[in-house]
């Protein structure tokens, strides 16, 4: 492999890195706070998608302001979804599994509500920086280089948000115990529908990012939505910080991985090493047994 | 037990055999009769999948991948080597039944549902991509052709022939495997075994306390669940004679049967008959609604879960009697 | 026994379901199309066709074997298959026990459904008739078994008409020196499915007899977006010429784009996205130069194209892309078919489908008697190779339909 080759690999590993853990850190900040696995949230990045579409290329929003719209049509979108699908749900018995189910059928539902409203038809969002940064040998349009920088800050700003808030506090005793936070004045069931809107925010800055290079569809979620899993769990269940590590390097094996063997067996070599991860350290490779 | 199984499970079983034995007479519309042999393909799939998903408590999302390995087990040992159909079936079995030993056992030791769930649909995608990625083999998702159909057999004269256009022979087929699958599961359960399963799902605790070697009686509960799923896969497969790695293993199986299950009750012996039912009519009348379809099914699953969380089994029972404390499994986080 | 009750219930309500029932005096065509899933895009067109023809013909606007006669009435019935050959089956399953229908086109889309429908046409004595399919498997099945598959016609060439195509044009284009073939080292961006295989097989067999190496063969996932990791590989390569199979637009929207923004060196041949309208505008200046096949249909160069895609834009309001064009076509030899053979002998129709030579928009459709198929090449139906000119699809090649010179 000759240094360029390397290098691009790298770059290549990176940027789906990037989104990898963008997607994952917001699987992980729902599991962490309310136990619960939202198989939905692939669909979370669809919607996000066709907001900025929308915005941009149907009524010709100024391309920031479109972003911002959709950003904040996904958040209320999850909101209703906390309060109307996932948060009946939890007040039941064997509410963890049930919840799943419940996900499962609001992403199929979700799916073909988009080809209902939005058609079959593949939409392109455009470009929306434009030229090509050259270092070297290697071309990275902006387009692309711009991924792995707004990921950073989108989930920088989300760990301040986290650790250094007053509102992050109410998260993290939300977390530890509902009922407790709940009898200190803390509003557990606020705070629950507000951790899934910011995880469905993060989706969202994902698919908008990623959606002037893949197109938008309206099954665009599904690839992300099992490596998102794969992310969390290798992660840590619940651990935000594992989750972005691990979506980097999940990035980075699969684009290391397309490079050795055949890009048709990207998917094998990722989930296999889930599975064979989950033999040797059960609970992921950051987390402790408390993680989980 | 009685949760599970309801009052009178073997008059009741019966009951619907017998029921089903009639339609051949009743309807007289092939496709009517398709779309049972379809019903009951999957019951039984749903009925084994149910073994570890409800009456175990192991939450697997992974089962549709014994399904897709029993199928192209006896596809391709009967199509491509040429064994009999017959025996390649039983194989088929065996082969889910050994991935399922192979897959429980890391499973099985971790306590945590979403590693569960997360690590088997994880398996599953793998078995997709190998029998997509494995051309010369399985021909991908070009699809794998030329399956024979079980041989015909002879009893008292009569031929009785199988296969997608023979709705006679293949429904009889399908129900006996319905009937024998769920009499062996109720079987099971109203031994030993079933009180060993409902003991370990109420709490792996006290289960180990009562001596009850729990690797092991899960891993053969675990592999039990697989050996019955697939062999629901070599009927399908040899029922319609064509397989797509996306159609027997991809995500949209899981949606099916995992709708069929929760629509019915989880964990109940009936529920997941009722659920496949059900939703086998359900697909069809939807076809009336086009594009609709897939937003009503999906509607359907998440309704149910937060209108009638025990399905319709659990509508049913609880008539009756208010259901026991401690009936469902309290799956709290195992934190 | 509440069981029981609801058994029966469930039973009675799926009889009562299925009592529609058809008029004597239409003659019931079946259709099974991707309409959910992500190739519903292609199976909307599809239905918009086969529709267009269904109309026409009993509006009396028909393409009618025996102008001044009497015509049948026909209705259309299409159903779902979710890009699942078991769904198909079972929707078969019903059109023939339901609708009684006499002719089946389908798959409109897929080989692999394709493959499972064939096995139904003996078993419910039905002639098939495929629209859009064009694997070589499907052909070979034909002549493995002549007899199982009679009534079985495959309404589009195979796999090898657009190597065969793509063969002739790159020996032609170096010839001219309009390509160079520097090294003659060849390299394939492929989708997962027959159609990308069966496409770079033949193109390495019949480019592999010309001198070209094979430097590899990069496959991915129908719908893939993501193609940066595999150009990556490709650059490392250096090929001369890179060819590209997909089906869905939007892999070859990212691929166009992606390629060009890594500066991949040599040629690029892409195969069949470009036929899809919103490509060129999707894609915007990366498309610049790009030569593809197959221009088979092309409103802006054709009069007759022009006129049916006016139709499809009065009709649905949307632009038409050879899908339309295709299903319009095979619709109407269907027709025209039955027309001739009556509606009451299957064997007839069939007799009838495979004895066609109907001039339709995609060319003259004719069947080879040996694999069912019909004969591609000239005089039967061109393969034109285009390149894309200032945002607008010009036909390179052969130079006979030429409608602008290759621009290097």
């Amino acid at each position: 492999m000759t240094g360029t080759l390397l290098a691009e690999s790298l770059i290549n590993g990176l940027i789906t890195g990037a989104i990898y853990a963008l997607v994952g850190a917001g699987v992980a900040l729902i599991y962490g706070t309310m136990r619960v696995l939202n198989f939905a949230h692939g669909e979370m990045m669809m919607l996000g998608a066709y907001f900025a579409w929308m915005g941009v290329a149907v009524a010709g929003l100024p391309v920031l302001l479109a972003f911002a719209l959709a950003l904040i049509g996904v958040m209320i979108v999850a909101a209703v979804i906390q309060r109307a699908v996932v948060a009946p749900v939890l007040a039941r018995e064997d509410w963890s599994f049930r919840v799943i189910a419940a996900t499962i059928g609001l992403s199929v539902a979700l799916q073909s509500a988009a080809q209902l409203i939005w058609g079959e038809k593949f939409n392109a969002l455009p470009y929306f920086l434009d030229g090509v940064v050259q270092i070297g040998p290697m071309r990275l349009p902006w387009q692309r280089a711009a991924i792995p920088i707004v990921a950073f800050v989108a989930l920088g700003l989300s760990a301040l948000l986290l650790y250094r808030s007053r509102f992050g506090q109410m998260i993290r005793a939300t977390a530890q115990d509902a009922e407790a936070a709940q009898a200190v004045g803390i509003p557990a069931g606020l705070v629950h529908t507000a951790v899934f809107a910011l995880s469905a925010g993060l989706a969202a800055i994902a698919a908008i990012m990623l959606a002037p290079i893949m197109s938008v569809n309206p099954w665009m979620g599904l690839p992300y939505i099992l490596k998102a899993f794969a992310v969390v769990i290798l992660g840590g269940l619940g651990n935000f910080g594992g989750a972005i590590a691990a979506g980097l390097l999940l990035g980075l094996v699969e684009s290391f991985g397309v490079m050795v063997t055949s890009s048709e067996w990207r998917d094998v070599i990722s989930y296999g090493l889930l599975i064979a991860i989950i033999w040797v350290r059960p609970y992921g490779l950051f987390g402790g047994r408390e993680a989980a | 037990m009685r949760s599970v199984l309801g009052s009178r499970p073997w008059l009741t079983l019966a009951l619907i055999a017998l029921v089903l034995a009639a339609m051949p007479f009743v309807i007289d519309d092939n496709y009517l009769l398709h779309i049972l042999i379809l019903f009951l393909i999957f019951a039984v799939f749903a009925t084994g999948w149910n073994l570890t998903l409800g009456i175990l408590g192991q939450k697997t999302l992974g089962h549709h991948a014994f399904f897709a390995i029993g199928a192209y087990t006896t596809a391709l040992l009967s199509g491509t080597v040429g064994l009999s159909p017959w025996l390649t079936l039983w194989l088929g079995v065996l082969a889910a039944a050994l991935a399922g030993g192979l897959i429980g056992i890391p499973i099985l030791r971790i306590r945590s549902m979403p590693h569960v769930a997360i690590v088997t649909l994880a398996f599953a995608e793998i078995v997709k991509l190998l029998l997509a990625n494995w051309k010369d083999v399985t021909r991908g998702e070009l699809g794998l052709w030329g399956i024979p159909p079980f041989p015909a057999i002879e009893i008292g004269g009569t031929t009785i022939r199988f296969g997608a256009g023979q709705i006679a022979g293949s429904f009889a087929l399908a129900l006996l495997a319905f009937v024998a699958v769920h009499a062996l599961v109720l079987w099971l359960l109203r031994g030993r075994f079933g009180l060993t399963m409902v003991a370990i799902r109420d709490s792996q605790l006290a289960a180990e306390s009562l001596s009850i070697d729990l690797t092991r009686s899960k891993l053969a509960a675990f592999a039990l669940s697989a050996a019955i799923v697939g062999l629901s896969g070599g009927l399908y497969a040899h029922y319609l004679q064509i397989l797509t790695p996306t159609s027997t293993a991809g995500p949209e199986m899981l949606v099916t049967l995992l709708a069929m299950i929760i629509l019915g009750g989880v964990g109940t012996f009936f529920g997941p008959i009722f659920g496949a039912l059900v939703l086998t009519a359900l697909t069809e009348y939807l076809r009336e609604y086009g594009d609709l379809r897939m937003l009503i099914y999906g509607a359907t699953v998440t309704l149910f879960v937060i209108l009638l969380p025990r399905g319709v089994a659990g509508l049913l029972t609880r008539r009756g009697r208010p259901a026991a404390a401690g009936d469902e499994p309290a799956t709290a986080p195992e934190t | 026994m509440t069981i029981r009750r609801t058994l029966m219930s469930a039973a009675a309500t799926a009889l009562a379901l299925g009592a529609g029932a058809a008029s004597a005096e239409e003659i019931v065509l079946g259709a099974t199309a991707p309409l959910t899933g992500p190739a519903a895009n292609s199976g909307e067109a599809h239905r918009q066709g086969m529709e267009l023809a269904v109309k026409e013909w009993n509006e009396g606007r028909g393409d009618y074997v025996n102008e001044g006669g009497e015509h049948p009435t026909f209705r259309l019935v299409i159903e779902d298959q979710n890009s699942k050959p078991e769904v198909a089956v079972s929707a078969v399953q019903r059109m023939v026990t339901r609708d009684g229908i006499k002719l089946l086109l389908g798959d409109t889309l897929h080989s692999h459904v394709t493959m499972a429908l064939m096995e139904l046409s003996p078993q419910f004595n039905l002639p098939i008739l495929s629209i859009e399919p064009v694997s070589t498997l499907i052909a070979d099945k034909v002549v493995s078994d002549p007899e199982k598959y009679a009534m079985y016609w495959k309404g589009n060439y195979n796999s090898e008409g657009y190597g065969n195509a793509v063969d002739q044009f790159v020996e032609w284009a170096t010839g001219k020196g309009l390509l160079d073939p520097g090294e003659k080292k060849l390299a394939f961006v492929i989708e997962d499915t027959d159609y990308g295989h069966a496409n770079a097989d033949t193109i390495i067999d019949l480019l592999g007899a010309d001198g070209w190496t094979h430097a590899t063969t990069e496959t991915l996932p129908a719908g893939s977006t993501d193609f940066y990791p595999v150009l990556t590989k490709l650059r490392a390569e250096d090929p001369d010429l890179t060819v590209s199979v997909f089906t869905a637009v939007n892999s070859g929207v990212a691929l166009v784009r992606q390629m060009q923004e890594q500066a991949i060196p040599g040629r690029h041949l892409a195969i069949y996205y470009p036929t899809k309208t919103e490509f060129v505008e999707q894609v915007g200046d990366a498309a610049e130069g790009l030569v593809w096949a197959s221009l088979q249909y092309a409103p802006e160069l054709s009069e007759a194209h022009k006129a049916f895609d006016d139709k499809i834009v009065a009709e649905y309001g949307n632009p038409s892309t050879y899908s339309q064009a295709q299903a319009y076509c095979i619709t109407m030899l269907g027709m025209r078919a039955i027309e001739q053979a009556g509606a009451d002998d299957p064997k007839a129709i069939s007799d009838a489908i495979g004895a066609s030579d109907y001039e339709c928009l995609t060319g003259r459709l004719v069947f080879n008697p040996e694999n069912h198929t019909v004969i591609d090449g000239e005089g039967y139906i061109p393969i034109p190779v285009a390149q894309i000119q200032d945002g607008h699809n010009q036909i390179i090649w052969p130079e006979s339909s030429a409608s602008a010179e290759m621009v290097q």
